[in-house]
């Protein structure tokens, strides 16, 4: 039985390879943007009714590394949000990318993504990203964070995933950390599935650590990393204070303190943020 | 788009010109536009570039933009260099019957047939954020005589 489950994921897996393009940091284009900015803000400020708290703690200039808690399975509503707000915000002049896993690249909003300034989550990414002085908005939780079931809504779940803090110290960048609240309620997420996925073999060969199962529309009962219909979740957002890696823990920092650290403070942000909200999906 | 926003105010036009030819003071009095100084400690005049925002949604909307036109005291107006397109200008004319007529154009202008839907949606409620900037800036004139 394992087998042959492994032998159709390696199938699978194989038949996708030569489709997996990484993305690079060429394909975002600010004329594209500038043309569907008006109207891709429209339907996301209707549809998820966004709270945003905090864009002007964005520096003004230069390379800033913004960390994300990640929500709302494949169709994360946060991410085209955050993007969609950056941009409108500080004008698609300012170089804004984010990292994504290799699948959403691949998908089939893939290239409109792509040309959005979304690339492969890869650390010679964002530091190629942060040398040419872009914001870049990382969500290190990945698909262990943004399966977690809903009624975990309010938690912050990096899975430990620190490399993104070497990257912030090594290039002496500053973070602006952003909560994200609301992702959850756009569908019933029932399990990660982790346990499926690594009986699959799904970890090593696609970089999938989940096959997670939800209720969503418009298929009902869902397997697996596919995206969804969001039902129309209020989102609400907020971008904390920027932290200065090496003003805060001086020149040697320990990124297992730092880990911590922000940890606790987006934990602290999103639970009171929780307490605000009445009602799922309403807000 | 083009909206324009015109009431009488109760001052000579060198008065609302004192207050209304500064983007930074216009952003100070208004709830609706926030502006910030590109080139801290520099006047305003053909040249000058400010950060420009309107407050319509859940994220404020705008750019960086110069002003191109300066003539004390009848016009000011600025245009963008990034971000979303606009153009805003402010008109000061003599009023026959005493005062000032002040008016405010925004103009804003997104590509392509999609960003045209977008603007017809936007509409009402940039207009209503341009007829506020209008009423709060001749509130400021006249409770500045």
């Amino acid at each position: 039985m394992q087998r042959g489950a492994g032998s159709l994921a390696r199938g699978l897996a194989n038949a996708m390879t030569p489709r997996l393009r990484p993305g690079n940091l060429d394909h975002r284009d600010p004329d594209f943007m500038r043309e569907l900015l008006p109207v891709t803000w429209m339907f996301v400020t209707a549809w998820f009714r966004p709270d945003i708290r905090g864009l002007d703690r964005i520096p003004g200039d230069g390379p800033v590394l913004i960390v994300g808690n990640h929500t709302g399975g494949a169709s994360s509503p946060e991410v085209h949000i955050s993007q969609l707000a950056i941009s409108t915000y500080f004008g698609v002049e300012r170089p804004h990318y984010q990292l994504a896993h290799r699948m959403v690249l691949n998908s089939p909003v893939g290239p409109l993504l792509r040309r959005f300034g979304t690339v492969e989550a890869d650390p010679e990414n964002a530091a190629k990203a942060l040398d040419a002085g872009a914001i870049v908005t990382v969500f290190p939780g990945g698909d262990h964070e943004v399966y977690r079931p809903s009624w975990e809504s309010a938690r912050i779940d990096v899975g430990g995933r620190k490399g993104f803090l070497k990257l912030a110290v090594e290039k002496d960048i500053p973070i602006v950390p952003m909560v994200t609240l609301g992702g959850q309620e756009t569908a019933l997420f029932l399990s990660r599935g982790e346990g499926l996925a690594r009986f699959l073999g799904l970890d090593t060969r696609l970089r999938l650590k989940s096959l997670p199962i939800m209720l969503s529309l418009p298929f009902g009962l869902q397997f697996g990393p596919l995206p969804h219909l969001p039902l129309p979740a209020k989102v609400t957002m907020r971008l904390l204070e920027p932290i200065d890696l090496h003003e805060r823990y001086g020149d040697e920092p320990d990124i297992d303190e730092i880990y911590d650290d922000l940890v606790a403070e987006m934990q602290q942000t999103l639970t009171a943020m929780q307490r605000e909200r009445r009602l799922p999906v309403i807000g | 788009m083009r909206i324009e926003a015109r009431l009488p105010v109760a001052a000579p036009p060198d008065e609302v010109w004192a207050v209304v030819s500064d983007p930074c003071v216009i952003g100070a009095l208004s709830d609706t536009l926030l502006v910030e100084e590109l080139e801290p400690g520099s006047k305003p005049g053909v040249g000058t570039r400010y950060r420009a925002l309107l407050r319509v949604g859940p994220v404020p909307v705008g750019g960086n933009v110069e002003i191109i036109e300066f003539n004390e005291p009848c016009d000011m107006a600025w245009t963008t260099l990034t971000g979303v397109d606009h153009r805003l200008r402010i008109r000061i004319r003599d009023r026959a019957e005493g005062g000032t007529w002040l008016t405010v154009r925004f103009a804003y202008d997104s590509p392509g047939l999609l960003g045209s839907v977008a603007d017809l949606v936007s509409f009402p409620t940039v207009r209503s954020a341009i007829h506020g900037l209008l009423r709060q800036m001749i509130e400021r004139v006249e409770l500045d005589r």
